[in-house]
């Protein structure tokens, strides 16, 4: 995953906010159940509200300055968003 | 990403901000008159109540605004419901990637496939209740089951997702290796689901409700099919032991899920359409202020505790089973699911004791 990049949400993929983080739901198309990722990390939640607004890079910087989040945090967050790629989850804009 | 406290405190409690699935019975007509139909839906259903279609588009755009994730369509025979297409082309132009259709096959011609292909996102749940046109057709009527079959092989090679629907019932429930083949045969997926007490199936119950050694078999069987679906309909049965069945260990109604009826009655559940459990109508109120604020949601669905169960082991597994079938068996939900696993293994006898008093 390209991280000097922007991008959105693919088709199937919606993002809702719950009193505990947020819920990512994805409908593949290919079978019946849709994916649900239960999310209950406040950062990650913003940064994927944020998605379209910029380069990931950039995100995760304002993310990490907002939040003074830790080395192991950030790492944990490109973890989650290159694992979220390779579902499909990003179309580059 | 993680399923920690905070957030099975608030699935198995005050519940998420919107449903994940909203259930809509859009009429209660049908083509067909099942035994057990769960919103006793027939071919002279009275439709003068109905929300229109413009009624119907509007509702869709307030689960678009409560980001309600999909719906899932039903009845009564949604495809019999005027202006039906139009509004699933409504639903996905507001959105919605997933639109769930459960139905009796038999209005899915090719054309209607083909409409249904174009507009993507689709998913068919087609119902058979047995695996040979005499059990299938016993429960839902002469020729359902040629027609669901020739609808399943109308749709061989389409790129719709499709399940079929099997009620387990104690007449049926032998068949479950020969409904997986036909599924398979069909390129459908099996989807097991729970017979209970509601509409039709309230006054069949008795005859057909699966014995606790039926029951037994089905949990083992379902272990070792992961590939069958259930709707989370059976985690009741968890205290079977072994590993838990996937999916949600306990009810949705009011927390994750809730129905609305033809005439905009919104209920926890479709299994819980009684005066009773009524939470609001969409024709007076927004559907996110009933969610909210929905006195029966709150007051009856939305706590964790257990009641009679809350000291049982089990529960974490089994959540205390379904409350429609409690309530429509007994009157009460504070009590065990009347299917309670370790209550019918401790009385001794093929189904638990429907009163608790
Ligand atoms: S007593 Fe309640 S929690 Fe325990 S197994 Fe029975 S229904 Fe489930
Ligand atoms: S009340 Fe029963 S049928 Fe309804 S959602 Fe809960 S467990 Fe399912």
């Amino acid at each position: 995953m390209d991280f000097s990049k922007c991008y959105r949400f693919a088709r199937g993929f919606s993002l809702r906010r719950e009193s505990f983080g947020g819920i990512l739901y994805h409908y593949e198309g290919k079978r019946p159940d849709p994916r649900l990722y239960f999310i209950d990390s406040p950062f990650l939640i913003g940064l994927l509200e944020l998605l379209e607004e910029g380069p990931l890079d950039e995100l995760i910087a304002q993310v990490r300055a907002h939040f003074h989040l830790s080395d192991p945090q950030v790492a944990s967050i490109r973890e989650f968003l290159t694992t979220l790629a390779s579902r499909g989850a990003f179309v580059a804009q | 990403m993680l399923r920690n406290n905070a957030i099975t405190s608030v699935l198995r409690g005050a519940g998420l901000s919107a449903p994940i699935t909203v259930t809509w019975e859009v009429t209660n007509r049908c083509n067909l008159r099942c035994v057990h139909c769960l919103s006793g839906s027939a071919p002279d259903a009275d439709t003068s109540a109905e929300l229109g279609l413009e009624e119907a588009k509007a509702v869709v755009d307030q689960l678009a605004a409560a980001r309600v994730f999909q719906i899932h369509f039903g009845g009564g025979e949604p495809f019999v419901y005027p202006g039906f297409m139009e509004l699933l082309r409504h639903a996905l132009a507001r959105g919605f990637c997933c639109l769930c259709i459960s139905t009796n096959g038999a209005l899915l011609n090719e054309r209607r496939i083909a409409e249904l292909e174009a507009i993507g996102g689709i998913y068919l749940q087609i119902s058979l209740d047995g695996a040979t046109e005499a059990s299938c057709d016993a429960i839902r009527g002469a020729g359902a089951y040629r027609r669901a079959v020739a609808a399943l092989e109308r749709l061989r090679g389409s790129s719709i997702v499709r399940t079929v629907n099997f009620v387990l019932t104690r007449q049926n429930a032998h068949e479950l290796d020969d409904m997986h083949a036909l599924a398979g045969r069909c390129g459908a997926i099996l989807r097991v689901t729970r017979l209970k007490p509601s509409g039709r199936g309230a006054e069949m119950y008795t005859s057909m409700r699966p014995t606790q050694g039926q029951l037994a078999t089905l949990h083992r069987w379902l272990t070792g099919h992961p590939d069958v679906l259930t709707g989370d309909t059976f985690f009741h049965l968890n205290p079977f032991g072994g590993t838990a069945l996937p999916g949600f260990q306990f009810c949705g109604a009011a927390r994750m899920t809730c129905l609305i009826t033809p005439n905009g009655d919104v209920f926890p559940c479709a299994f819980t359409q009684q005066e009773h459990f009524l939470a609001g109508n969409l024709r007076q109120e927004n559907f996110q202020h009933i969610w909210e604020h929905g006195e029966v949601f709150n007051a009856l669905f939305r706590k964790k505790e257990g009641d009679a169960c809350s000291a049982c082991p089990a529960f974490e597994g089994c959540g205390g089973g379904c409350p429609a079938v409690k309530h429509a068996l007994t009157g009460r939900l504070d009590i065990p699911d009347p299917d309670c696993v370790l209550e019918t293994a401790r009385a001794g006898i093929d189904s638990a004791p429907l009163c608790h008093g």
